[in-house]
């Protein structure tokens, strides 16, 4: 199976719409992490044959599906929330043999609400985590 | 003993620290000794009440990681001291068909950690044993707590679509129609 991962942010629609004809028909999974609307029919365009849309981001609106793109590709959209506690385990030694680890920003949990507004403001890069100093 | 935690105590409000009040631990619940706990966007979330489901006071935070202080009478594999993590769920009921199959994320009284449960901004959270889950010793744990959330869903998602296109899967389906599952293939008929 042929395999490519992308990293995706939230972006302009015009920024959105010209990378996602650069990458038409490309994508066997696209994995969508964020919690906001996105140009759908731009995203499901960029998936090759059998390709899938995958949600985790727990976007409120929701998500219109055209069903000819889906049909005359195979294409799928699903959605999936956590793992369960095998799952977890399988990922965090997956993530220790391969030293997976997150980018992060280190507050000490005394900071607690600078932090909630540093990531409200879209500046954390990219995931922050308080470290206890009680 | 003397726990401390940052609550919410209204949606937007600023957290303010607090003693608080556990109760007695458990009997299937462990203790953690929280080191690190990672800022999710579902903190933020439910600290705005954006989904309508937040439940205050709350005690956000569900990216832990720490070492164990306290394990109940009925919990099991691990001990005081162990270093482990938890993550957006802290139990589930452990005899639906969906806990007994090893898919306890899709049990139907599955307990969010910062939904009606203690999280983990505070100095201890307590947790089901089969949702605290040891860390390997090989992993940075002072960055691991993101993985426990964020790192668990999208592996997931890309490990099930994995396993869902490997040849085989038809086969698979066949063996669960032989031990009487149904494998479900819907459609609607036109009206």
């Amino acid at each position: 199976m042929r395999q490519r991962v992308s990293g995706r942010t939230t972006s302009s629609r015009a920024k959105t719409r010209r990378r996602s004809r650069n990458s038409a028909g490309s994508f066997d999974l696209l994995i969508s992490t964020v919690n906001v609307k996105l140009d759908w029919d731009a995203m499901i365009g960029t998936l090759a044959p059998n390709g899938r849309l995958h949600v985790v981001g727990a976007v409120l609106e929701p998500i219109p599906v055209a069903a000819f793109p889906l049909i005359l590709q195979q294409r799928s959209v699903s959605g999936s929330p956590t793992g369960s506690p095998v799952a977890i385990a399988t990922m965090l030694d997956f993530a220790a043999r391969h030293n997976v680890a997150p980018q992060t920003e280190h507050f000490p949990m005394s900071k607690i609400n600078e932090a909630f507004a540093r990531l409200e403001s879209g500046k954390a890069r990219y995931r922050i985590v308080l470290d206890a100093d009680f | 003993m003397n726990y401390k935690a940052w609550v919410t105590k209204a949606a937007k409000q600023p957290m303010v620290l607090e003693t608080v009040d556990l109760g007695p631990l458990g009997a299937e619940d462990v203790e953690v000794a929280v080191e690190h706990c990672g800022l999710c966007h579902s903190d933020l979330s439910v600290f705005n009440n954006e989904w309508g489901i937040s439940q205050y006071p709350a005690i956000l935070g569900h990216e832990v990681v720490g070492r164990i202080t306290a394990v109940g009478p009925n919990a099991k594999g691990l001990k005081v001291g162990q270093r482990v993590g938890v993550g957006w769920y802290a139990g589930s009921c452990m005899h639906c068909h969906q806990c007994m199959s090893g898919s306890h994320h899709l049990c139907p009284q599955v307990q969010a950690t910062i939904v009606g449960h203690r999280g983990g901004f505070a100095t201890h959270i307590r947790s089901h044993w089969a949702w605290t889950i040891p860390l390997p010793e090989k992993l940075n744990f002072a960055e691991a707590g993101p993985l426990l959330c964020g790192g668990i869903t999208v592996f997931c998602a890309a490990d099930d679509v994995r396993q869902a296109d490997r040849p085989g899967r038809h086969h698979r389906h066949r063996r669960a129609r032989a031990h009487g599952r149904e494998v479900r293939r819907r459609a609607t008929a036109a009206t």
